[in-house]
C-alpha cells in the first residue's frame, strides 16, 4: 500500500487528493473509485499507455481509490499521480518525500499542461510538499515564492528522478515584470471627448462603475479599452489573486502587472458571465476581477443576467452554488457599460437622423433604469463629432495615459489612507452613512448642493453618488475638502443627465 | 339641459358636425325630433349605422350622463352658437358642435399663433418651436398647438415657461393624457390656458382623430407656423386647411438634406412666409443676452470671472457645442472648459440640447 497525492480544484483553491492503489490477482482491469468525473475515469487508458511507454506493463486487478471519497474529482490533472501510484504498486517505485503530482499524460508518456498549477503550488507551499508539474506550467509555478517544485517533461524522466538515476530541473523563481506595457489605445490617441476621458480618470481613481451613452461610432468601445491603460499596475497580492484565477481557467497571461480587460457580449448566458455550470468554472466577471469588464449594448442584456450581476458588483465576490457544494470566486471588477441613446442610436445626433418612435425611446429608457444602474456612479454622454468638428480639434491631443495614471495612483493612495481605519479601499465602496459623516462638506457647498438637487430632482441615493464622485474629484486634486467645483462636476455625471435633453 | 345642447351632444357623439346640424335644421325645427323620429333622417342626414348608435345613446341617457360627468370632472361644455364658443371656429364648414374645455377660464382670443410640426423633431426643430412659444408669451400672443410629443410639446412648454397662455387641442378626450410623457406639461397648460377637445370624455387616441383635430388648430390660429415637418404629415395638412381658411402660413426653413424639413421648405417654395427670425415674425428688434444682469436671472450665481464669461459667450454665439468645440473656439484648455461648463450647468445657466451638447438655458 503506497500513497501519493494529487489535487482537485474547488474554485481557485486546490484540494489535496490522496491516491491509493491496490493490485490483486485476476484478469486485467483498472477501476477508479472516489467520485471520479468522466475525464478521471478515462485516465485509465492514458495511464496504462503511458506506463507501457516506459516499460511498465500493468497486470491484474488494479483498484485506484481517490480519497476523500465524498468530494467530486475533476480533470485530467490526476493522470500523473495515478500513474505514479500504479508504478509504486507494481514496479517497486518509492516516493521518498511527501509529494504532490499533477499533469495530464499523453499516450507516449509526455506531459501536457493543466489548469490549476498555481493553486496547487500554494497548497504545496502551505503543506510543505514537493511539487511535480508539467514543464509547460513551470513558468506560472515559478511566480509562487518558496515552493520546492520540479518541471516534468515526460513520465520517463520523472521515474528516473524518483529512482535517483537522473535529475529533474528545479523550477527557479520567475520574477514578474515590474512595468506594464504601454497603454493601447493611449488616451492621447482619442480625438476630443474631453468629458469622457475625464470620466475615465475619475472612474479609475475612485473605482466607480461607468456608463457611456452615445451614437454608434462615437468611440465608446475605444474609450472603454483605454481605461485599462490608466489603472495603476497590480500590486503583489492582487497579482497572486489574478494568477490563481487565470491558472484555474487555463488562460495565459501576457503581462502579470497589467489589469485584465474583458468584454462580454449580450448573447452570453448568465453562467458564462457570472460563473457556474456543471463544473463550477469562474465566469467573465471573475476572470476580469481586479480589472475592467466591458458590457457593450448594455440594455440588450437579458434581465436575469443583470439580476445575477447585482450581488457580485455589490460584494466583490461571486458565490457559485451547485448540489455538489459551493465555491467562491473573487469578482472585484470595474464595470464599463455602453449603450445607444435610443434603439436606432441616433437620437440627438447632429448629422444622422433618429428614426425611432417616441414610445420606442420611452421603452428603451425604461430598460435603462432599475437596480443595476444604482451600481453605476458615472453616466456620461459621448457625442459623435461631425467631420468639421473632428478637423477643428485635430492636433489637440490631450494628456497621455501615463500622465493620467500618475494622478490616478496618487488619488488611490489618498483614499486608501483615509478609509483604512474603516476597512475600505476606494470612494465607491463607502456606505452612505459613513460618507455623509466624513465627507467633510463646508456649509456653502452644502447649500449649493441642495439648490442644485432641488433643480434637477435627485433622489437620496443620487445625492450619495454625487458626493462619492465629488470626493474622488477632490482626491484627484489632492484637495482635503469638497469644494463647489467638485460637486458641480460630479453633478454633470449624474444619472438622468445623459437623458435629460430628451425630456425637454 | 336644453334640447338643443342634447341634440348637439348626441350628434357629436356619433362624430357628426355642423354640416349635419345645418341639414337637420333645414328639415326640422324641433331638436327633439332628432331622437324621437330618428328613422326619418336615416339615409339623408345619417347612415343607418349612425342612426342606430344615436338611438342607442339616447336610450341610455348618454347625453345627460356626459353632461353630469363634465361638471364632476370640471370640464366646461361649450356648444356651437353660444357666446363663449370661439368665433374663429365659425369659419369652418364642419365646425364641431360641442367643445370640451379643461383648464382656466381664459378664452381663445386676440393674437393667436398655431405651432405645428412633426413628433419626431430634430433638436433644431424643437428649439425653434420652444423659442416661438417662449417669445409669444412675452408678445402677449396665445399659442395653439396639438399637445403631441415633439414640436407641439416644445411650443407649449416654451410658452408655459414664460408664463404665457397656451391651448392644446387634443385628439382624445380632455380627461385622457396622451402621450403620457406630457402629463406634467398638460398640468401646466391648464394653469393659464386650457386643454380643448371635440371628443367626448374618455375617448382614446385613434389615428384618425388627429387629422380631424388639426382643422380646429388651423381655425383657432390667426397665423400658423410649421416648425418642422416631412412632406407627408399632419402639420402640412394643417397648413393647407389654414390656407383654405385664409390664415397666414409661415414655415421655418431647414436644411435641404433633412427629410424633416422637406415639408416646410416645400411650403416656402409654394409661397408660405419663411420664418427667418423671431423678430421678423413678431416684428420686433432682438433682445441681447444681458451679461451684466445675469445676477437677477440666477440670483445665487457668484460674480462671473473672465473664463466663465468667455465660455458663456461662446455658447451663446453658436448652438449645440460639445465641450471639445467650446475649448477649441474659446481657446481655453479642455480641462478648464469642462470644469467651467459643469459649473455653469449646475447653476442652470446652460443646459444640454442633445447628448453632450450645450446651449444657453431657455428657462432663464
Amino acid at each position: 500500500m503506497n500513497s501519493v497525492a494529487g489535487v482537485t480544484l474547488q474554485g481557485i483553491k486546490a484540494f489535496p487528493v490522496e491516491i491509493e492503489v491496490e493490485t490483486t490477482g485476476g484478469l486485467f482491469m483498472i477501476s477508479v473509485v472516489g467520485l471520479p468525473d468522466t475525464a478521471v475515469r478515462e485516465a485509465r487508458e492514458r495511464v496504462r499507455a503511458a506506463l507501457r511507454s516506459v516499460g511498465i506493463k500493468v497486470k491484474g486487478r488494479v483498484a485506484v481509490n481517490l480519497a476523500p471519497a465524498d468530494i467530486p474529482k475533476e480533470g485530467a490533472l490526476l493522470d500523473l499521480p495515478m500513474a505514479v501510484g500504479i508504478a509504486c504498486s507494481q514496479a517497486g517505485l518509492k516516493v521518498k518525500q511527501p509529494s504532490l503530482f499533477l499533469g495530464e499524460l499523453a499516450l507516449d508518456g509526455r506531459l501536457r499542461a493543466v489548469r490549476g498549477a498555481v493553486p496547487a503550488a500554494f497548497l504545496a507551499k502551505e503543506k510543505n510538499l514537493v511539487l511535480y508539474v508539467p514543464a509547460d506550467n513551470a513558468e506560472e509555478v515559478g511566480l509562487v515564492e518558496g515552493v520546492t517544485a520540479y518541471a516534468v517533461p515526460d513520465l520517463k524522466s520523472l521515474l528516473g528522478h524518483l529512482r535517483g538515476e537522473s535529475e529533474l530541473g528545479r523550477i527557479g523563481r520567475t520574477m514578474p515584470a515590474d512595468s506594464v506595457p504601454p497603454a493601447d489605445p493611449d488616451l492621447s490617441d482619442i480625438k476630443g471627448q474631453t468629458v469622457a476621458k475625464r470620466a475615465l480618470e475619475i472612474a479609475a481613481a475612485g473605482h466607480h462603475n461607468i456608463l457611456f451613452v452615445g451614437a454608434p461610432g462615437s468611440g465608446k468601445t475605444m474609450l472603454a479599452k483605454a481605461l485599462q491603460g490608466i489603472l495603476p499596475p497590480l500590486s503583489n497580492t492582487e497579482m497572486m489573486e489574478v494568477l490563481q484565477l487565470t491558472s484555474t481557467a487555463g488562460i495565459q497571461m501576457q503581462n502579470l502587472r497589467q489589469r485584465p480587460f474583458r468584454s462580454v457580449h449580450h448573447t452570453a448566458s448568465a453562467v458564462a458571465i457570472c460563473g457556474g455550470g456543471a463544473n463550477m468554472r469562474p465566469g467573465e466577471i471573475s476572470l476580469a476581477s481586479r480589472g475592467v469588464l466591458f458590457f457593450d449594448e448594455f440594455p440588450e442584456f437579458s434581465r436575469d443576467v443583470l439580476e445575477a450581476l447585482r450581488q457580485p458588483l455589490e460584494d466583490g465576490y461571486m458565490t457559485v452554488s451547485r448540489a455538489a457544494g459551493s465555491v467562491v470566486y473573487p469578482a472585484k471588477v470595474l464595470m464599463v457599460a455602453a449603450c445607444n441613446p435610443c434603439p436606432c442610436g441616433y437620437a440627438g445626433d447632429p448629422v444622422e437622423h433618429c428614426t425611432c418612435t417616441p414610445s420606442a425611446i420611452a421603452r428603451y429608457n425604461r430598460k435603462l433604469s432599475g437596480p443595476i444602474l444604482d451600481r453605476i456612479d458615472l453616466h456620461v454622454s459621448v457625442p459623435r463629432l461631425t467631420p468639421e468638428e473632428l478637423v477643428a480639434i485635430e492636433g489637440k491631443c490631450g494628456e497621455t495615459s501615463a500622465e493620467v495614471r500618475k494622478r490616478v495612483t496618487a488619488a488611490r493612495k489618498i483614499q486608501a489612507e483615509r478609509w483604512e481605519q474603516f476597512g475600505f479601499q476606494c470612494n465607491s465602496e463607502i456606505p452612505e452613512r459613513l460618507l455623509r459623516r466624513s465627507a467633510n462638506i463646508k456649509p456653502e457647498v452644502k447649500d449649493f448642493l441642495l439648490a442644485a438637487v432641488n433643480r434637477v430632482r435627485l433622489s437620496g441615493r443620487g445625492i450619495s453618488r454625487v458626493l462619492r464622485v465629488a470626493r474622488t474629484i477632490a482626491d484627484i486634486e489632492a484637495s482635503p475638502r469638497i469644494e463647489i467645483q467638485h460637486v458641480s462636476e460630479a453633478l454633470s455625471y449624474r444619472e438622468g443627465e445623459v437623458l435629460s435633453w430628451m425630456k425637454n | 339641459m336644453d334640447e338643443k345642447l342634447k341634440a348637439f351632444l348626441l350628434l357629436n357623439s356619433i362624430g357628426a358636425d355642423l354640416r349635419a346640424w345645418n341639414k337637420f335644421c333645414a328639415a326640422e325645427t324641433e331638436p327633439s325630433a332628432l331622437w324621437k323620429d330618428t328613422e326619418r333622417f336615416a339615409g339623408t342626414l345619417l347612415t343607418a349605422n349612425a342612426a342606430g348608435r344615436l338611438i342607442e345613446a339616447e336610450k341610455n341617457g348618454w347625453a345627460e350622463k356626459e353632461y353630469d360627468s363634465c361638471s364632476a370632472f370640471g370640464a366646461t361644455l361649450i356648444a356651437y352658437g353660444s357666446d363663449s364658443y370661439p368665433k374663429a371656429l365659425r369659419d369652418l364648414k364642419d365646425a364641431p358642435l360641442v367643445l370640451y374645455f379643461k383648464g382656466s377660464t381664459t378664452a381663445v382670443s386676440g393674437k393667436t399663433v398655431g405651432v405645428v410640426g412633426t413628433r419626431r423633431a430634430t433638436s433644431y426643430g424643437k428649439q425653434v418651436a420652444y423659442n416661438i412659444g417662449n417669445r409669444a408669451a412675452s408678445e402677449n400672443t396665445q399659442v395653439i398647438s396639438g399637445g403631441a410629443a415633439g414640436i407641439d410639446g416644445q411650443a407649449h412648454s416654451g410658452c408655459c415657461n414664460a408664463d404665457g397662455t397656451t391651448f392644446a387641442v387634443l385628439g382624445t378626450g380632455v380627461d385622457v393624457v396622451y402621450p403620457f410623457s406630457n402629463k406634467e406639461l398638460f398640468e401646466r397648460i391648464k394653469e393659464k390656458g386650457a386643454l380643448i377637445s371635440e371628443f367626448p370624455l374618455g375617448t382614446q387616441g385613434e389615428a384618425w382623430h388627429f387629422p380631424k383635430r388639426n382643422r380646429i388648430v388651423a381655425a383657432l390660429s390667426k397665423r400658423i407656423v410649421v416648425a418642422e415637418a416631412p412632406e407627408k404629415s399632419g402639420a402640412i395638412i394643417t397648413a393647407r386647411l389654414g390656407l383654405e381658411l385664409g390664415r397666414e402660413i409661415w414655415a421655418v426653413p431647414g436644411r435641404i438634406t433633412e427629410s424633416t424639413s422637406e415639408g416646410t421648405n416645400k411650403l416656402i417654395f409654394d409661397g408660405a412666409y419663411p420664418l427667418i427670425s423671431l423678430d421678423a415674425f413678431f416684428g420686433r428688434k432682438a433682445v441681447q443676452i444681458d451679461f451684466e444682469n445675469l445676477q437677477e436671472t440666477a440670483p445665487q450665481f457668484p460674480e462671473l470671472n473672465e473664463t466663465q464669461k468667455k465660455i458663456l459667450k461662446t455658447i451663446a454665439g453658436e448652438n449645440d457645442l460639445t465641450v471639445d468645440n467650446i475649448a477649441v473656439i474659446s481657446g481655453i484648455s479642455a480641462g478648464e472648459t469642462l470644469k467651467t461648463v459643469s459649473l455653469l450647468a449646475a447653476f442652470g445657466l446652460i443646459e444640454t440640447s442633445a447628448p453632450g451638447r450645450y446651449v444657453l438655458s431657455r428657462n432663464r
